[in-house]
């Protein structure tokens, strides 16, 4: 492999810009984006067999307590460095007064690289209880292992990797102790000083003695929603570099105390070389906050059209997550809502404007009648195009009695992206675990098993998780980047990375934090079709260093080190 | 008001308008509570005591709209334009059906038709502004959407959508303008922040807050406890034979 030279550098720039028949002869865009072929592929429920016993607790007793329902995320990750994708699950607990004898504490597995799991918990130090929502993993201090930041109802916590695979709390001296009822966060370097700054969602003000009574049926309690509820400001905290954080929330114009967020992301909607965040709200506008690249953010929700339906109404934002799913050099925008509202698909035009896809693209008409909590982008099928997986599951069990078409289990939703802008729902034809109904809450992808396809991870409210391993994704072609930042955090976190074969190029940028409480691998996937190689990467880190290289085989991890290319 | 999912009840069946109109009611009621399925079995009542009323089958395809079945809405639709083909409201929620599928065009002559009929309807008019901002379509889309305005010029959604499409033009100081107006009318969703101290402090009015409630007596102060302030006196006590 080589490093290209600066001449390169602009030639694939003028890749993204368009010309891309210059290069690459007769054929259209419009051609390549056919997916190679329809291969045949299943998501197998490997939970049991891999050794996975978790189960998430709410603490549930009768009383309706709002958090009960809302939790919890998972993230999948490489807490020891063996290059094979580890398990976290988040937990709730009891409730005061009502400690059961079991301990319900997170829990994490270790990837045994054999198709199973072992829970090392304990001797992980993490086996520590709290009310628990979701996570956010990133090298916050450029170690070169991946830390824990758990989000919780009450105090969130703060666990460095010591590398040897313990972490130790170090909550209080990060400053990163915040005592809201959090949800969802986002690692982000958005000042652009090589170390990740942490944004955190919050949802409502919420306690058992603020608690209201609501009800469905008229006589039984029920899970409230949150419009009476006060909301809570998302909260940044700027990474000082020293394993300290300050909250810049005010000064980087993000406050507002009216957000109820469960879902954020990172992206540069704009492509101004500044990273933004776009942020899910529960009967609240959704946000758009714009980097202004001098350290503080403009909030542009409302005249990019993301913000709302298209009644002008704000719905019930979840999950949500980014994408160039037409492969286009633009990342566009889906946000998970409640049931009887079309999932949000924000189309990127490319000037600042979204616009609501959601019927054009066949995924508002199949998500209507489903509560949409994790949703996220990947190519499950490695066609070079980006498919859509989204976790279901009503907010209240007795919804059913109510609202006769609407159930409190709902099966997951598989978008497959057929390659001209539209979807089609496969679940239900793929069958076996994505035609079950589940209380779904978070979900995330992952390649578990080093086959180079994508499996997915779905946590359920006061049930077991489900681990579906893709089996027959791999039949496509594919390659597969873990970076490592030098100027850049380590971990490359914001990194956007440019896949040219053939006439087409993919785009994706490394995120830590989409989806609803959870944390897919920290490493990115392409999917080549039948291609044998990439002919061309092209890597944006977030200093702004650009690097590209040729001729990438398929079917291979590679390391991507800032600087210098490709390391085997 | 009838129990959620409870069965709908027997009314005795004469083929008198009256009947029709009955079940017709009851249908919007329940299609009012929310109850999708209840409503729509009241409309296909309404079908089959008079297949050539064609808002009965408009009003169990609007049920099923709600409900995201839009085969099924469609079907309803279509037997609706076999027995009346220039009934607006036919033609109106045809188009909202076809517009959940992003048949734009389709649906852009289903509620054209209804325009013509009803041209002062800003709701039809403000679905042809949104159809014809989705289709990007910027400047038919404001010129459709201040037509809405005309008629009622605090119409919120006009406003959001001219917000949308002046920006899709590129036209900053007229999209500013709009959105001011569109934040002027908008409801603040932040408001019923302010109902959650009375809900707690007062469950009667959280009662009332509740989709679904009863409604329990409340005893006057003079009155024993348990005792309501009404008594019924028995036949014998009025003395009827």
């Amino acid at each position: 492999m080589k490093v290209l030279s600066s001449n390169f550098i602009v030639l694939a720039a003028a890749l993204v810009a368009g010309c891309l028949s210059v290069l690459a002869g007769e054929k259209t865009e419009k051609e390549s984006a056919q997916p190679s072929n329809d291969v045949q592929i299943s998501f197998v429920d490997i939970t049991q067999s891999a050794g996975i016993t978790f189960e998430h607790y709410n603490g549930a007793f009768g009383k309706k307590y709002m958090p009960e329902t809302m939790g919890a995320g998972c993230a999948i990750f490489d807490f020891n460095n063996d290059n094979h994708q580890d398990l976290l699950f988040i937990n709730g607990k009891d409730w005061p007064g009502r400690d059961s004898e079991k301990s319900h504490a997170p829990a994490l597995y270790k990837n045994l690289r054999n198709g199973k799991f072992q829970e090392v918990t304990k001797g992980a130090g993490l086996a520590r209880e709290m009310y628990g929502m979701g996570c956010g993993i990133a090298d916050y201090d450029n170690d070169g292992f991946n830390d824990i930041y758990m989000l919780n109802l009450g105090k969130n916590y703060l666990f460095k990797n010591n590398g040897d695979g313990t972490f130790t709390d170090v909550t209080d001296r990060a400053g990163l102790g915040l005592e809201d009822w959090s949800s969802s966060c986002a690692w982000i370097d958005y000042d652009k000083d090589g170390f990740l700054d942490l944004f955190v969602g919050n949802y409502v003000v919420w306690s058992i003695e603020n608690d209201i009574w609501c009800t469905l049926d008229g006589v039984h309690k029920s899970y409230c929603t949150p419009e009476s509820y006060q909301g809570v400001s998302p909260r940044l905290y700027r990474n000082n570099g020293d394993g300290t954080f300050a909250d810049v929330t005010e000064k980087a114009g993000i406050y507002n105390p009216d957000a109820k967020t469960l879902g954020n992301v990172v992206f540069d909607f704009n492509e101004d070389g500044w990273l933004d965040i776009s942020v899910a709200n529960d009967t609240q506008p959704d946000y758009l906050y714009q980097n202004n690249g001098e350290g503080a953010f403009v909030e542009v929700g409302v005249m990019s059209g993301m913000a709302f339906s298209e009644m002008g109404k704000a719905r019930a934002g979840m999950g949500m997550d980014v994408a160039d799913y037409e492969n286009r050099g633009l990342l566009s925008l889906i946000v998970g809502n409640f049931s009887n509202e079309m999932v949000g698909v924000y189309h990127n035009e490319g000037n600042g404007l979204f616009t609501d896809f959601a019927p054009r693209t066949n995924i508002g008409l199949e998500s209507l009648p489903y509560l949409t909590f994790g949703l996220f982008f990947f190519d499950y099928d490695l066609d070079g195009f980006e498919d859509i997986f989204g976790a279901n599951g009503h907010v209240e069990d007795q919804i059913a009695t109510v609202q006769k078409s609407i159930t409190y289990a709902q099966r997951p939703l598989l978008f497959k992206n057929r390659g001209d802008g539209t979807f089609t729902e496969v679940g239900q034809r793929i069958g076996g675990p994505l035609t079950q109904p589940v209380v779904g809450r978070g979900a995330a992808y992952g390649d578990l098993d080093n086959d180079g396809d994508l499996d997915v991870v779905i946590t359920t409210n006061n049930g077991r998780p489900y681990v579906l391993r893709n089996d027959g994704g791999a039949t496509n072609n594919w390659i597969r980047f873990k970076l490592k930042g030098t100027k850049s955090n380590r971990d490359g976190i914001g990194a956007k990375v440019k896949v040219y074969v053939s006439n087409s190029v993919q785009y994706k940028l490394l995120k830590a934090g989409n989806s609803y409480c959870s944390q897919s691998e920290l490493v990115l996937t392409f999917g080549l079709g039948e291609a044998k190689q990439a002919d061309l990467v092209e890597v944006i880190w977030p200093s702004d260093h650009r690097e590209s290289i040729r001729n990438l085989k398929s079917g291979k991890t590679y390391l991507l080190v800032e600087g210098q290319g490709v390391q085997e | 008001m009838r129990p959620a999912g409870a069965p709908v009840p027997e009314f005795a069946e004469t083929q008198e308008p009256l009947t029709r109109e009955r079940w017709n009611d009851y249908g919007i009621g329940l299609l009012r509570q929310g109850d999708l399925k209840g409503a729509e079995r009241a409309f296909l009542k309404v079908t089959e005591l008079e297949p050539d009323y064609a808002d009965g089958w408009v009003n169990v395809a609007r049920a099923r709209l709600q409900e995201g079945n839009i085969d099924g809405a469609e079907d309803m639709l279509k037997k609706a334009l076999e027995v009346d083909a220039n009934l607006a409201k036919t033609h109106y929620f045809y188009a909202l059906a076809l517009k959940s599928r992003g048949k734009y065009d389709e649906a852009l002559e289903h509620l054209r038709k209804t325009a013509a009929a009803y041209p002062r309807d800003r709701v039809v008019r403000n679905q042809i502004g949104r159809i014809l901002f989705l289709k990007k379509d910027y400047e038919s889309a404001i010129s459709e959407l201040e037509k809405v305005l005309k008629i009622d010029p605090e119409d919120l959604q006009a406003h959001y959508n001219l917000m949308l499409s002046y920006r899709g033009l590129g036209d900053m100081e007229n999209a500013r303008k709009e959105q001011t107006l569109y934040l002027r009318f908008k409801a603040d969703e932040s408001a019923q922040t302010i109902t959650g101290e009375v809900r707690r402090e007062n469950p009667e009015a959280n009662n009332e807050r509740q989709p679904i409630h009863e409604h329990v007596s409340v005893p006057l102060p003079w009155e024993e406890e348990g005792k309501t302030e009404y008594s019924y006196a028995s036949d014998n006590d009025l003395n009827i034979k």
